[in-house]
């Protein structure tokens, strides 16, 4: 799991490496960003010492328009959603309809590191789906150097369609990667991804079918909504299941409706297993390679939809590893972010004008969110404790209006969005923690820190997320 | 296979070109009333005056926006509104058209909500009739024409009632949520909304907990009642930071108001079937036809339930009403404004109803019947005279209801104007001393003190200074022999009041030294 050394140069993993040297994150910074960025800091410290105040004014100014375009754009997409139903739905008839005769063959990735634990789980919850056998395979990808999972596998009793395939031991040690070694091993019409811990609902496969055949030829990917079975396991838990229900059922949606590219979730993402393998896979330096596979599928003209299926997974109740997760999450937005604006008038022009708004919204803006919601909250603070007219110099009278609706409007549309995810899922009595979710950002501000100190210092360290911790009795 | 597509596409440029033809016709007759309420009778509401008076102070007075300068007695969602649109009062010919050009923009809006939800609804075409009722309707006319916060707060509870049935028909959370929204603004327009959004929160706790269970309701009136209160919260929280006492508001809206027991609950009931009948004389029966039909029910039951809240509010307030200054209609502004949004909801809800033929024979004769009698009833009161404060021909020429007559205020703004080309900078007290400051298009250089004395005290008057102050002095008051104002005691020694002009209320001091020779006074206009 660290990123010494170089890495190998026909490995068909890193076929993004070698093909797309431009669109993988294995230089996180190029020569020209580096320039350009260091250029800006020279400015930037300049005006600050030879205008302190102004520089500031005018910092503060840039930062309050953009969290006040970003709040409005996020309630945008998902008053769409709530507007009209944006995704896609395959009703039980059309499901039932389907022949198997018909039915495209498909693999199901399973990428296993350390998941010894739940791998009865999973093959049972895999042998539940809905799809012939001789139509679907499942792929288990396990580590070379993950002796426990391997033996556990050899272990359990593996229905025939399941096959298991080794992943060599060399860097980067990521999850992408042991998925470009399935993707590579995969000849099937669709592919699909799974963590250890997933459930999709059984005929998750099935409707993903029905979803691409009533989808536009230029659509690559259907991404099914993510959501967890141990919601009231905890506060932490309740909390990320608002989160994930607003941002599955509710921004997404509303993403895809307004044409602009997906971040994808990071499991039950089902392709077209010719236009991955056209686009060279997942960047295995990228470590939210999902995030960053959403916004090339759409650069180079493939589109994501999303249907009305669930993968159950299991949310992170533990604040140290929710912790970890969240910084790689952080790291790989960012590295998604600077990726792509290596050269931001192509990407405009790959993206076209909505489209790149939102991905400056969406990649670059979620992360700059987290990272200014501290510093704000502590300004007010500071300025309602002390009245210090450093503080009130920084707000001249119209960057104190837009100030104080960032603080009253803002805050309370993303505390909103929490209560109308929780809402559209029917979790009522998880509403009211929604109402403290603010408490639930400063966790968020804290990993968006950890990630920014990780791409600095280890940009393509994977932080595993355990899993197999939940209750038992609150699994569904 | 082209032709369907083209067939909708021209329907809807149609549609569309229909709905900018009324909004436009809606504007003009709004501005066309109330141009003529202001320069042939003179005539202001100071509610709608007021709100443009503080954006005026926000936009032209300060060099710094300052949210204190949106006044905190009044409820802050118009003056907010006027804010964003007073800036075109200064292209304007008067300001005190004004409210009547962002009254007139509010009434398109509802007018065109009206059809909206009437095509929504089924009615078709017809819904354009629904839109014409609403606009031609005296009472809103009249609001409107004056710009008075109440067409503001009748728009708002349009989108709320039609929201909410919607809500009640598919529970959807989006319009639980825009109900939530268009309430949390008629509550920051008028604070009595309270007592609908209490009815609303019942009625949705009730209907969740039938469908959800307990968690159901807890988490529906959680996601209902958090932007409102919200709102109120943030409202507090500004009074706290700029006035410094959260109540502000609440003190200054009712502290002279004594609340006493509920002495008038007959009293209070008749007062609001009489308002009923005549703001909205066709709700009886529509509610009467809807909740005959359980599928109508579950649309009409919130609306009407709103009416209900506003209704409660006026007998549980009773007293208070009665000890407020005003007529009833001033009182009851917030069931006016209920009645007549919720109430036109829950009409064009049962006549599309009707005129879908989902209804009986027999239902159809009851409806007819008490539609009738509901007119008859309404025709009664107005000719008894406990009906609409103006006929409808009146308020169309001008002769708005809700208003007051703004000669005197008018008049002192044209005596003021001469102490400004002085370069004077004066300070006016008193209420509606906004009005005055406002007449003269000069705010920027008038200092307005809402109270008289407790402020004018303290304040540094020098020799030359102009001070406004409102007092009755009658016809040719400072003429007569003997005439001593009060306010010299006030002052320090050295200096004392002399009296430049005057008109029916208002009277233009100069400040002088205590030996000053006494000032001309101008005569009064005749």
């Amino acid at each position: 799991m660290t990123e010494e050394g170089s890495p190998p140069d026909h490995d068909p993993a890193l076929r993004v490496l070698h093909e797309r040297p431009e669109e993988c994150a294995y230089r996180s910074l190029t020569r020209r960003q580096q320039v350009v960025l260091a250029g800006l800091a020279i400015i930037l410290i300049t005006a600050l010492v030879w205008r302190p105040i102004s520089a500031l004014v005018v910092l503060n100014a840039i930062l309050i328009v953009f969290y006040l375009v970003h709040s409005t754009y996020k309630f945008y997409l998902v008053w769409l959603s709530l507007d009209q139903p944006l995704i896609v739905e395959a009703s039980p008839e059309e499901v039932a309809a389907l022949r198997d005769e018909d039915l495209p063959s498909y693999t199901i990735l399973v990428p296993l590191y350390r998941e010894a634990r739940v791998l009865p789980a999973l093959v049972e919850g895999l042998a539940r789906l809905d799809y012939p056998a001789d139509r679907m395979q499942v792929i288990l990808l396990l580590e070379e150097d993950d002796a426990e999972t391997r033996q556990a596998c050899e272990q359990t009793d593996l229905p025939a369609n399941f096959r298991s395939l080794v992943v060599p031991h060399s860097q980067p040690k990521t999850k992408p990667k042991a998925c470009n070694y399935g993707l590579e091993a995969s000849d099937s019409d669709l592919i699909v991804i799974y963590d250890a811990e997933d459930r999709p609902e059984p005929d998750q496969l099935k409707k993903a079918v029905v979803t691409f055949a009533k989808a536009s030829p230029q659509t690559a990917c259907v991404q099914a909504k993510l959501n967890y079975y141990n919601q009231r396991q905890n506060l932490l838990t309740r909390w990320f299941t608002a989160e994930y229900s607003v941002w599955f059922d509710l921004f997404l949606p509303g993403l895809t409706a307004s044409g602009a590219p997906i971040p994808l979730g990071g499991t039950s993402n089902h392709f077209r297993t010719p236009v991955l393998k056209e686009l060279g896979g997942w960047d295995p330096f990228n470590v939210t390679e999902d995030c960053d596979l959403g916004v090339r599928l759409h650069k180079h003209g493939f589109r994501t939809i999303m249907t009305d299926s669930t993968t159950w997974e299991e949310a992170n109740g533990r604040l140290f590893s929710w912790l970890r997760q969240r910084s790689r999450w952080v790291k790989g937005y960012l590295q998604t972010y600077l990726v792509h604006m290596r050269h931001p008038g192509k990407l405009l022009r790959q993206l076209g004008l909505a489209g790149f708004f939102s991905f400056q919204m969406t990649i670059g803006g979620s992360v700059l969110c987290f990272v200014i919601n501290p510093i704000y909250w502590l300004l007010t603070a500071l300025w309602i404790a002390t009245q210090a007219q450093i503080i009130s110099a920084l707000f001249p009278p119209v960057i104190y209006a837009l100030g104080a609706l960032c603080l009253v409007a803002g805050n309370f549309v993303f505390v909103y969005l929490a209560v109308a995810g929780c809402m559209t899922r029917r979790y009522y009595d998880l509403v009211k923690y929604a109402v403290f979710s603010p408490i639930y950002w400063l966790l968020m501000s804290l990993g968006a820190y950890r990630g920014i100190a990780q791409l600095l210092l280890q940009p393509h360290y994977w932080e595993k997320t355990d899993h197999g911790f939940a209750l038992p009795e609150v699994e569904p | 296979m082209t032709d369907a597509p083209t067939a909708t596409s021209r329907r809807r440029w149609l549609r569309s070109a229909a709905g900018a033809l009324i909004f436009v016709l809606v504007i003009l007759l709004c501005l066309r009333v109330g141009w003529a309420a202001v320069t042939r009778y003179y005539l202001v509401n100071w509610d709608g005056l007021a709100a443009v008076a503080h954006a005026y102070d926000v936009l032209y007075k300060e060099s710094g926006a300052h949210l204190a300068l949106l006044g905190f007695v009044e409820p802050p969602l118009p003056g907010l509104i006027a804010t964003m649109l007073a800036g075109l009062g200064r292209a304007l010919l008067h300001p005190a058209f004004v409210p009547a050009a962002i009254g007139a923009l509010l009434l398109a809006l509802g007018a065109l909500a009206v059809r909206r939800i009437g095509g929504e609804m089924g009615l078709g075409e017809w819904s354009l009739l629904f839109a014409v009722v609403l606009v031609l309707d005296p009472i809103v006319l009249s609001y409107a024409a004056g710009g008075a916060p109440a067409v503001l707060l009748i728009l708002l509870l349009l989108g709320g009632a039609y929201s909410l049935s919607r809500w009640g028909e598919h529970q959807r959370f989006r319009d639980l949520l825009a109900v939530s929204l268009y309430l949390a603004g008629a509550l920051m327009t008028r604070y009595e909304v309270m007592f609908v959004v209490a009815a609303v929160a019942a009625y949705t706790a009730y209907r969740s907990a039938r469908e959800n269970g307990a968690q159901g309701a807890e988490g529906t009136v959680i996601a209902f009642l958090l932007p409102i209160v919200y709102v109120a919260a943030a409202w507090i929280g500004v009074c706290w930071v700029i006035e410094g006492d959260p109540w502000f508001f609440w003190r200054n809206t009712f502290s002279e108001v004594p609340f006493g027991p509920l002495r008038y609950p007959l009293t209070a009931i008749g007062e609001v079937l009489r308002m009923l009948l005549i703001c909205s004389p066709l709700l009886l029966p529509a509610a009467y036809h809807a909740l005959r039909d359980p599928g109508l029910r579950a649309r009409a039951a919130g609306p009407l339930l709103m009416i209900c809240g506003s209704g409660a509010a006026v007998i549980i307030l009773g007293p208070l009403h009665a000890s407020l200054p005003g007529d009833a209609w001033t009182q009851l502004t917030t069931l006016v404004a209920v009645s007549i949004a919720a109430g036109l909801v829950v009409v064009m809800m049962a006549a599309a109803h009707l005129a879908q033929r989902r209804a009986t024979h027999r239902q159809r004769a009851v409806v007819v019947v008490l539609a009738v009698a509901a007119l008859l009833a309404n025709l009664w009161l107005v000719r008894a005279g406990y009906g609409r404060p103006d006929d409808p021909a009146a308020v169309l020429s001008g002769k708005i209801s809700f208003a007051d007559d703004a000669s005197d205020e008018m008049l002192a703004a044209r005596y003021l104007c001469a102490d400004l080309d002085a370069g004077a900078e004066p300070v006016i007290a008193g209420w509606p001393g906004f009005a005055v400051a406002l007449f003269t298009r000069q705010v920027d250089r008038i200092t307005v003190l809402p109270t008289v004395l407790s402020r004018l005290e303290d304040r540094q008057l020098r020799p030359g200074d102009i001070v406004v102050l409102k007092e009755r002095t009658g016809p040719g008051g400072l003429a007569r022999p003997g005439y001593k104002h009060k306010w010299d005691d006030r002052l320090p020694p050295s200096l004392r009041l002399e009296p430049r002009w005057c008109t029916q209320q208002w009277i233009g001091y100069e400040v002088v030294e205590g030996d000053g020779q006494r000032a001309r006074i101008r005569p009064r206009r005749p």
